[in-house]
């Protein structure tokens, strides 16, 4: 599975109530229903998981897209 | 079950790790922090049970806990205790409290003072198991205990409170709903009663037919002692009230001489309730042992170290539970002793005794099964029932069958003791217990009823109820002639009665018809009601009886005689 691929699973398996769409690299807060401040919250505590990652504090309260979190992951 | 969860810090609702709850009942989060809202409150009472997460820190602040009287400290705790009290003496329903105070202190300071943090979280807990004592619906999870196992700066998160309030982190979530699941697991279903065990590498290494009494693999050491500490695992389950049945394909009189005379063997042939030796097949052999043990197949666990056994029996019986073993026995000791299928709140000086109460039922339906003749069989074993008070003595025995009782119960009121004190007092010489010894020995208090007077004419059997372990000795009967009589001195005419279906009182389903009672329909059983209105259904599907006192005829009475 690649990055976009495993960070797309994440997004199916937090939001489990919306369509997300094929294309994710443009999505952000907002976009999706579910996508609250505390489903961003969520997002990322999953991210963290599935990529055995952790932001630190400062970091963490600044992602907001799916863009954003690429960036911060370090992956394409 | 609609249950609310609140806390004194945020818990991150929607978060994965919920789910395990969600999937099991209606989970509310209700808003964090002030956790004495949901305890005063009388809007929450629209839940069936209260979860409370309560992080000592969110209410002292331990930062500045130096400059802090301790006593005040504490007194703020004890006026939560007054709270969760107050709440319990209103309403009855359970509270699960799930207590964590925790903090990383400084080794050197500790070592010559216990933390004041600590002795804080300590009062409290003390004064929770204290209460949860006298209150049976308040249960304690020590959340401290549970994230030590996997490490307090795994399970907080420092950075999850400053950006949300939230001190947990993944982790913490995930432990802290697991084991609150198994608490709500086991108040809402019955823990398993049984453990059928099979013999050849299961009780013992080796093949008791092949290898010969000598040389089964049993207490020297290595694996031997691996099979010991797993049977003194079973013992300790079975001194905690589980039965223990043994289920081999075997010779039956080989594996009773292990039983009897083997000296490395931690488990007595005193200490198997039912046995099925024979090479007959398993499932066959599970049910008998159901029948002979009166109980249901889905309070049975199953543990066999051969894997098509395993399967088979999966297969042919449904609700039975069956455990893979780890494929290493050096693993079963731990794995059986984690499993807490068994568990449960509480034991009683009761459960120490069910093995023996079991297995004379279970010589009595064999030798029962052997006579043609069941009245004539019946009559010969010395039946002895009387009644006995609900007092001070007996009240506990009295409430565990009304919260204990499956399947042999007539509408499963699951009274406490002040419930029941208050019924009997309303209704004098009406609420009684029953009490019975045969030639099986003494069975102790087995059987309790309650009958609500409802005006000169009508009496209704508000609680009938009979521990499955006596069963086919027409008890009922003899039970039914009690109430019929304490009718009589009354002077009542009728008695009305329900059988309110649950999934597991079949077994009582046809009592009252074939007991001399008339089926009535429910607009009829509506019409006598709403001239009293003191009882009180629920909706759920039930089926209504009245008798009237003077034509009563009660079957199988001669057996008494």
């Amino acid at each position: 599975m690649n990055n976009n691929e495993k960070l797309k699973k994440v997004l199916k398996k937090t939001f489990t109530k919306s369509n997300i769409p094929k294309k994710i690299e443009n999505l952000k807060l907002g976009d999706l229903e579910e996508w609250d401040s505390l489903g961003n919250f969520n997002l990322l505590l999953e991210v963290e998981k599935e990529f055995n990652y952790r932001f630190d504090t400062t970091k963490f309260s600044e992602m907001k897209s799916v863009k954003d979190i690429k960036k911060n992951l370090n992956i394409k | 079950m609609k249950i609310s969860l609140n806390s004194t810090s945020f818990l991150l609702p929607q978060n994965k790790n919920w789910e395990i709850l969600e999937k099991l009942e209606q989970i509310n989060f209700n808003d964090y922090g002030n956790i004495t809202k949901v305890l005063i409150d009388p809007e929450n009472q629209k839940n069936d049970c209260d979860f409370i997460i309560f992080f000592l820190q969110d209410i002292i602040d331990h930062l500045s806990l130096g400059s802090l009287d301790i006593d005040k400290e504490i007194n703020k705790i004890l006026n939560i205790i007054e709270l969760i009290k107050k709440r319990l003496d209103k309403n009855k329903k359970p509270i699960v409290f799930a207590l964590s105070g925790f903090l990383i202190e400084n080794t050197i300071k500790l070592a010559k003072n216990e933390s004041n943090f600590k002795k804080i979280k300590n009062k409290f807990l003390d004064n929770l198991y204290t209460i949860s004592s006298k209150y049976p619906n308040l249960y304690i999870l020590d959340v401290d205990e549970i994230f030590a196992k996997e490490g307090f700066k795994n399970c907080f998160d420092q950075r999850n409170y400053y950006l949300s309030r939230c001190r947990l982190s993944n982790l913490g979530i995930e432990i802290l709903a697991y084991n609150l699941k198994k608490i709500l697991t086991r108040i809402s279903s019955s823990n398993k009663k049984v453990l059928i065990l099979d013999c050849d590498n299961t009780l013992w290494g080796g093949v008791l037919g092949e290898d010969g009494y000598e040389n089964i693999l049993i207490g020297q050491d290595g694996i031997g002692l691996a099979f010991r500490d797993f049977q003194k695992t079973i013992k300790k389950i079975k001194e905690e009230g589980t039965l223990i049945a043994l289920c081999s394909k075997n010779n039956e009189s080989d594996v009773v001489n292990v039983l009897k005379n083997h000296n490395s063997m931690i488990l007595k042939y005193d200490d198997i309730a039912a046995l099925k030796i024979n090479w007959k097949e398993k499932s066959e052999n599970i049910k008998e042992l159901a029948k002979e043990l009166g109980l249901g197949i889905d309070s049975f666990m199953f543990w066999d170290d051969n894997p098509v056994e395993r399967e088979k029996v999966k297969m042919q019986i449904q609700d039975i539970e069956v455990i893979d073993p780890d494929k290493d026995v050096s693993k079963w000791c731990l794995q059986l002793a984690e499993y807490e299928g068994f568990s449960k709140f509480q034991t009683t000086e009761e459960d120490k005794l069910k093995t023996q109460q079991y297995k004379s039922r279970s010589k009595f339906v064999k030798e029962k099964s052997n006579f043609s003749n069941e009245f004539e069989y019946l009559k010969n074993i010395k039946l002895n029932p009387s009644l006995v008070e609900i007092n001070e003595s007996t009240i506990s025995r009295a409430v565990q069958l009304c919260q204990k009782t499956n399947q042999f119960n007539l509408r499963t009121t699951r009274y406490d003791a002040n419930l029941l004190l208050n019924l009997k007092k309303k209704n004098p010489n009406s609420c009684f217990l029953v009490k019975l010894k045969d030639i099986y020995g003494d069975h102790g208090i087995i059987a309790l009823f309650c009958l609500k007077l409802l005006d000169k004419n009508y009496l209704f059997l508000d609680t009938f109820l009979m521990s499955c372990r006596i069963l086919g000795r027409h008890l009922e009967a003899w039970v039914l002639n009690q109430i019929i009589n304490i009718a009589k001195k009354k002077k009542i005419n009728f008695i009305i009665a329900e059988f309110k279906y649950t999934k597991k009182n079949n077994v009582a389903k046809k009592f009252l018809g074939d007991h001399g009672f008339k089926k009535i329909s429910n607009k009829e059983f509506t019409n006598i009601n709403n001239n009293f209105s003191k009882i009180s259904s629920n909706g759920d599907k039930s089926d209504f009886y009245i008798a009237n006192i003077k034509k009563i005829k009660i079957p199988f009475l001669e057996i008494y005689k």
